[in-house]
């Protein structure tokens, strides 16, 4: 990553880690323990979060595995995740501060590495994934958990244009067909997918971003998603709710393994 | 919670892979390569380049 863009997401994330931390606990228990079953973790395995914010999804991880890590940019995310942790005792938990793109971890160190809504904050996703794969045991499983971008040019543009206004830390979600190609480019294969829709309150989603309607960029992003209902040029399908709108995330879950060298063999 | 050895080991430098050791004062992991030394900061290892500074020996 590009070091203004880490300072980006550093100021983005020290700003709006109450308000983050907060509105992420709240609305996502059930998605959070969807998430944990879709890892399948072993009482054997040593996980790893990558970019872990306040640390909510290490932190379920680790009743279940023998020892989960988080990293992350962030200092003020890791004391968040540091206060979490504290508050429900966990003991097989640890937090380091890092960048995806330089793990301070020796190769083949973890059974289990995780990244979760953050890919779309990294200009280069790529480079994050591959010191994942750097870290993972030979027989490891990775989990990526992010948004979708439509597959079209122009909802794909106008998507992303949104989701920068909201949020000047983001960088670019992807299309479902680019993650599968940088999976099989770094030479992952798709174990299992699951892809959902999640549907969430507009206010809600520029309030966990630090923007109150006050700030012109509220109305700003309200008059694009507006604009783009019609034919849902977007693909945030958004819908008037009141004084707020429904608005939808397309969301893909994929566990990953490594494609050994004899499996390929073997297949052709 | 102080930070313990065991969750240390595991820790190297992120740019030679080397491993770190915590320093005397307990305030910093260095390189044993480089020399680069990483602050703990309220308990969290910060294992970022920019961060770090390069001790003379």
């Amino acid at each position: 990553m590009a070091k203004k863009h880490k300072d980006t997401v550093r100021k983005q994330f020290a700003k709006t880690v109450e308000a983050f931390s907060k509105y992420a606990v709240r609305d996502s228990g059930d998605t959070l323990a969807e998430q944990v079953e879709f890892t399948k973790p072993q009482p054997a395995d040593l996980a790893l979060d990558v970019a872990c914010g306040p640390g909510r999804y290490a932190l379920a991880l680790a009743p279940r595995v023998r020892f989960a890590r988080g990293i992350d940019l962030t200092p003020e995310m890791l004391r968040q995740a540091r206060e979490f942790q504290r508050e429900r005792g966990i003991a097989n938990a640890f937090f380091d501060c890092g960048d995806a793109d330089q793990l301070p971890y020796p190769d083949r160190s973890f059974d289990l590495v995780t990244c979760q809504y953050a890919f779309h904050h990294m200009q280069k996703p790529a480079a994050a994934l591959a010191q994942m794969l750097r870290v993972l045991k030979p027989a490891g499983r990775i989990v990526v958990i992010d948004s979708l971008a439509p597959e079209s040019d122009r909802k794909f543009e106008l998507h992303n244009r949104i989701e920068l206004l909201r949020d000047p830390s983001h960088a670019e979600t992807l299309r479902l067909t680019s993650l599968l190609r940088l999976f099989d480019e770094l030479g992952l294969e798709v174990a299992r997918q699951s892809i959902r829709r999640r549907e969430r309150s507009f206010h809600q989603w520029m309030l966990r971003a630090g923007i109150a309607p006050s700030d012109p960029r509220y109305g700003e992003t309200r008059g694009l998603l507006a604009d783009s209902m019609s034919g849902d040029t977007a693909g945030f399908s958004p819908k008037p709710n009141g004084d707020d709108f429904k608005i939808t995330h397309n969301e893909a879950l994929f566990l990953l393994n490594r494609i050994e060298p004899t499996q390929v063999k073997k297949k052709a | 919670m102080a930070v313990s050895q065991e969750l240390l080991d595991i820790l190297v430098c992120p740019l030679c892979k080397a491993p770190v050791k915590l320093t005397p004062d307990g305030q910093g992991l260095k390189c044993t390569e480089c020399r680069r030394v990483y602050p703990i900061r309220d308990d969290i290892p910060v294992m970022l380049v920019d961060e770090a500074k390069i001790e003379p020996q």
